[in-house]
């Protein structure tokens, strides 16, 4: 076990934050690997910053413990912690060159500028930054800004970075296109990234693991992969992706199922961590992409909805379909979708029980709903 | 649907238009400024330049007479006395403004960047006595300050001196001491400013980099305020260069400065001419040093 913990870059233990009555971060445990691009995801105000900021030492804990490399720091100020941190708006110092910029904390670890000359052009070159050192903030455009940014929390080859929101101030475009440079970076120089984003994509698609945080709680932690397609709350399933949230009753439970009864039909869902006895209402959940319209080949969860709208997505067409309360979204593409069906008639909607997700009813209030 | 072709047109005829659009707006900003030049012209350009004109003349009996000449700056460079004591006045506004900065920028920093609660209480505080009038002040300090004033009774009081002591007041000193109460709140709001507008992000990167309070202030907080400095300093520099009341009310024969010396020229010794080529030297050096500041502190959007 003992070289387990050596791998463990950043290890928060029971971490609380108040602010006077108001609870930020809520007994947050987190083990971040060496190496590792971890993520910080959740909707705005859930505590992603606040969390980030204890772990920078810009913030000290309420509450609990915050190791680095096993040892703990939560006693020690941010100018003596050996990690750096990536700042949403960059500051940028505006009074100094790029060039002093990157050099300025080389300088407060006592480095003759000499001395620092070639690890700042090295930085610079990594960012590809080279030939405008000598600019000041004002004089070059947000993302090269946010290279700078980069370059300057990375010179000292600190333990971790930590990155708040990097990119949220860059057009789509360039958003896109840093998050490869900063995937790149990060491989190249091996260093432990700590992300905060509030985009799902952005954190999907960059991370090793990623937490899943909201009302300052960690709902999940856990890889893209197992977040997406094994979310643990309602609330992770509502807020990864899109989702599919049906009202039903329990009928029976095995150890590896449970079968539901969803309006007349009889569907299976995978068994999970909560407790279920028959009777129970509960949500079953399924993500549109994975529900077949009309499936050729007979499905273990077969229902016949209406057909409600149909809305063509350009790549794909989003069918809507219901029954009393219930709404059921599928996503086909434009080949899939050829017949055409009217609204009112019967559609009948297929997925497996591998995708077919189980919570408790009680969950329902966590779901997030977005522009209804 | 439209072709390219035809959006390219509309492209195209539109640009022109937002042109002359800009054109109509800068003229219009042109049209408001007139008021704005014409006041100034009133109040600042017109009556230097009555001055000026004032200072070529020269004085003969009781009589003005209108002839061209340089006699009055001539005697200005001929007498010693005249640029000893504009040197002087400048040593005292240096002082001065050197002093009311010492004093200003810790009250500056605590109150604008330490305090958390009751900023614009202190702040409030340190500018009220704005409107208290000038000569009350003034006065206020020649009975702080006098033989029985209320410095020599806290000293004898606490059994210090004997006697009242006669070396506060009606010298450099209680020029120098009042002039930088009166320059403090000048200093003191540019300071305040410029502290205040500091970005907290950039204090706390610093600080995520490796700098300890010590290195915060001195990379970051000091020089991010040069622009409340610089304003602060030369106002109250002009400002202490160019006083008369508090020299004539609290200096003395030893404490006189360069104002009294002009105002004098308009007062007694009634010699207008002089009076305004002195004052005109004066007004060129005030000029000079805010151009010069502004040169140094025009810097705007420093936070981008
Ligand atoms: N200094 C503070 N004083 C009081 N409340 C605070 C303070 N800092 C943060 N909070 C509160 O704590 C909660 C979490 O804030 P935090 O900045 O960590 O959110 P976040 O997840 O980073 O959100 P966002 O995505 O909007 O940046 C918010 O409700 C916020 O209002
Ligand atoms: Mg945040």
């Amino acid at each position: 076990m003992s070289d387990l913990s050596t791998d463990i870059a950043i290890e928060l233990i029971n971490v609380n934050k108040n602010f006077q009555d108001f609870i930020a971060v809520n007994n947050v445990n987190l083990q971040i690997r060496q190496g590792e691009f971890f993520s910080m995801l959740g909707p705005s105000g859930c505590g992603k910053t606040t969390t980030l900021r204890m772990i920078a030492g810009l913030e000290t804990p309420s509450s609990g413990k915050i190791l680095l490399e096993g040892k703990n720091v939560t006693s020690i100020p941010a100018y003596r912690r050996n990690v750096n941190t990536v700042f949403q708006d960059y500051a940028i110092f505006p009074h100094m060159t790029l060039y002093d910029n990157i050099y300025f904390p080389l300088k407060m670890k006592g480095l003759s500028r000499k001395d620092a000359n070639s690890k700042i052009l090295k930085m610079l070159r990594i960012v590809s930054m080279e030939g405008l050192e000598k600019r000041f903030s004002s004089q070059i455009s947000g993302g090269q800004r946010q290279r700078i940014a980069l370059a300057r929390a990375l010179v000292n080859e600190p333990k971790a970075l930590l990155l708040d929101e990097p990119l949220g101030a860059l057009d789509f475009k360039l958003r896109v296109a840093m998050q490869t440079v900063l995937k790149e970076i990060q491989s190249n120089v091996g260093i432990t990234f700590v992300y905060v984003t509030h985009d799902q994509t952005e954190a999907i698609t960059m991370s090793d693991r990623i937490a899943v945080m909201r009302d300052g709680i960690a709902h999940q932690i856990g890889s893209p992969d197992e977040i997406y397609n094994k979310p643990k709350t309602a609330f992770v399933a509502s807020f990864i992706g899109e989702m599919n949230f049906l009202e039903g009753k329990v009928i029976s439970v095995n150890d590896k199922e449970v079968k539901v009864k969803l309006d007349e039909y009889e569907v299976y869902c995978e068994r999970n961590d909560n407790k279920y006895s028959s009777g129970d209402e509960v949500l079953v959940c399924v993500r549109p992409e994975k529900v077949l319209t009309n499936p050729i080949k007979k499905q273990i969860n077969e229902v016949k909805y209406k057909l409600v709208r149909v809305v063509f997505r350009g790549d794909v067409y989003e069918i809507t379909t219901k029954l009393n309360g219930n709404e059921l979204k599928s996503v086909v593409s434009a080949v899939e979708w050829g017949k055409t069906h009217l609204p009112g008639e019967d559609i009948t909607m297929g997925w497996d029980i591998t995708n077919s997700i189980i919570y408790p009813i009680e969950m329902k209030k966590n779901i997030i709903s977005y522009g209804e | 649907m439209e072709t390219t072709e035809a959006l390219d047109k509309k492209i195209n005829k539109k640009a022109p238009v937002k042109k002359v659009q800009k054109e109509k707006t800068k003229l219009g900003t042109l049209l408001l400024g007139v008021p704005v030049i014409l006041w100034l012209l009133m109040i600042v350009i017109i009556p230097v330049i009555l001055m000026l004109i004032m200072s070529f003349k020269i004085k003969s009996g009781y009589e003005i007479t209108n002839i061209f000449t340089f006699q009055n700056y001539l005697s200005f460079f001929k007498n010693s006395t005249y640029w000893r004591i504009l040197l002087k006045s400048f040593r005292m506004a240096f002082i001065v403004s050197f002093t009311a900065i010492i004093v200003s920028y810790p009250l500056a920093f605590f109150i604008s960047r330490v305090l958390k609660k009751g900023r614009s209480f202190l702040f409030m505080l340190i500018i009220i006595p704005l409107w208290v009038s000038y000569l009350v002040r003034i006065i206020a300090w020649r009975t702080i300050l006098g033989n029985n004033g209320l410095l020599n009774n806290l000293l004898m009081g606490l059994h210090i001196t004997k006697q009242p002591l006669s070396i506060f007041l009606y010298n450099n000193f209680s020029v120098i001491l009042t002039l930088t109460y009166i320059a403090i709140p000048f200093v003191f709001i540019p300071l305040y400013t410029a502290l205040e507008k500091i970005p907290n992000n950039l204090v706390e990167a610093a600080r995520d980099l490796g700098a300890n309070d010590f290195h915060v202030f001195k990379s970051i907080i000091l020089p991010l305020s040069a622009p409340g400095f610089i304003t602060g300093f030369m106002l109250s520099f002009i400002l202490a260069l160019g006083d008369y009341i508090i020299p004539q009310q609290l200096g003395g024969k030893t404490g006189l400065m360069f104002g009294n010396i002009v105002w004098s020229q308009f007062g007694f010794a009634s010699n207008w001419p002089l009076g305004s080529a002195l004052g005109f030297i004066l007004f060129t050096i005030a000029a000079v040093i805010l151009a010069i500041t502004q040169k140094f502190s025009g810097e705007e959007g420093i936070y981008m």
